[in-house]
């Protein structure tokens, strides 16, 4: 059968190269025994161990951009599960966890949206809008979320850091929402998966503590 | 997410994940569901992995877009994480829950 000779884009080398996602690269450098994984600037990125974590700890800071596109908090649980036993049911309790406190640390920390009004799919829509808005500001989408993990025997910590205003959950407990909300349940849900949870630095940080 | 309605379409199926980032497709799913003649609306989540607190608020939009046409949505078997956060978040008390 005779070859057919590519036409156009499909000759360019260009286009015929493998393209890596940054999800891609991000998973692979925190292949064990990696400890950390540092994103350099703004995609295309280059990922590379930079700092020297202890053996019982994983580090990884990126840009908000990053962490918004990627599936940071499945490439951060499957990075613990490949040095650590994890009990049944505990992977999934870290990962939702993970994934709330991320898209808290980008959205309402770095993006800088501290609540979005409207109600039903308009307003998903119009806080989907916003999120690419701010996301298309060089500054915004620049500033790093970090997380940490470290472990011992007994127990597994998390620590996400972004880069925003902070947070000051009101003591009243009004941040919690009515039944049918539609909205503000990621941090009900963080409370829900990990044993104990801390605000520190301002709001900035969260520190997430699950038992082995 | 990826989904697949059934043949008249009062019921879908999602795979996959339901996040945030899927609320345009969510609300495309959502308008077809809601136009189907089906009574129960099933959304079947079988093969559903993994769910988000913005993917529970969109279930939740369906539901009170189906109540306000005298209509209701059954959530079908929910399992692993999900079935998981729906029970955190008391969705027995405000779905139709197929097991």
């Amino acid at each position: 059968m005779a070859t057919r000779e590519p036409k156009g884009l499909l000759k360019s080398p260009e286009f015929c190269r493998p393209v890596a996602t940054p999800g891609a690269v991000l998973a692979a450098a925190l292949v064990p025994p990696r400890p950390a994984s540092v994103e350099r600037g703004p995609w295309p990125m280059a990922v590379a161990d930079e700092r020297a974590a202890p053996i019982d700890g994983l580090y990884l800071s990126v840009t908000t951009v990053t962490a918004y596109r990627s599936p940071l908090a499945v490439i951060v649980t499957a990075a613990i599960a490949a040095r650590l036993r994890l009990r049944l049911g505990l992977r999934d309790r870290i990962e939702t966890a993970l994934y709330e406190a991320i898209m808290n640390a980008v959205v309402h920390g770095n993006l800088g949206i501290a609540q979005h009004g409207g109600t039903g799919f308009d307003g998903l829509d119009a806080l989907g809008l916003l999120v690419e808005q701010r996301l298309a500001e060089a500054d915004r989408a620049l500033k790093r979320v970090r997380i940490e993990a470290h472990w011992d025997p007994g127990e597994i910590e998390f620590t996400i850091c972004d880069e925003g205003e902070g947070y000051v959950e009101p003591a009243d407990g009004s941040a919690s929402p009515p039944l049918t909300g539609f909205s503000g349940r990621g941090l009900i849900i963080i409370r829900a998966m990990a044993e104990r949870t801390l605000v520190r630095e301002e709001g900035r940080c969260l520190c997430l503590v699950f038992s082995r | 997410m990826k989904y697949r309605f059934s043949f008249d379409h009062s019921e879908v199926a999602l795979s996959g994940q339901l996040t945030f980032p899927d609320h345009t497709n969510f609300r495309a799913l959502a308008d077809k569901l809601l136009k189907s003649a089906g009574r129960p609306l099933v959304i079947d989540l079988a093969d559903l992995d993994f769910i988000d607190s913005a993917g529970l608020g969109m279930l939740l939009i369906v539901r009170n877009e189906a109540e306000r046409a005298n209509r209701t949505v059954a959530l079908r078997a929910p399992r692993g994480q999900v079935k998981k956060i729906f029970e955190l978040s008391k969705f027995e008390s405000l779905f139709g829950i197929e097991e």
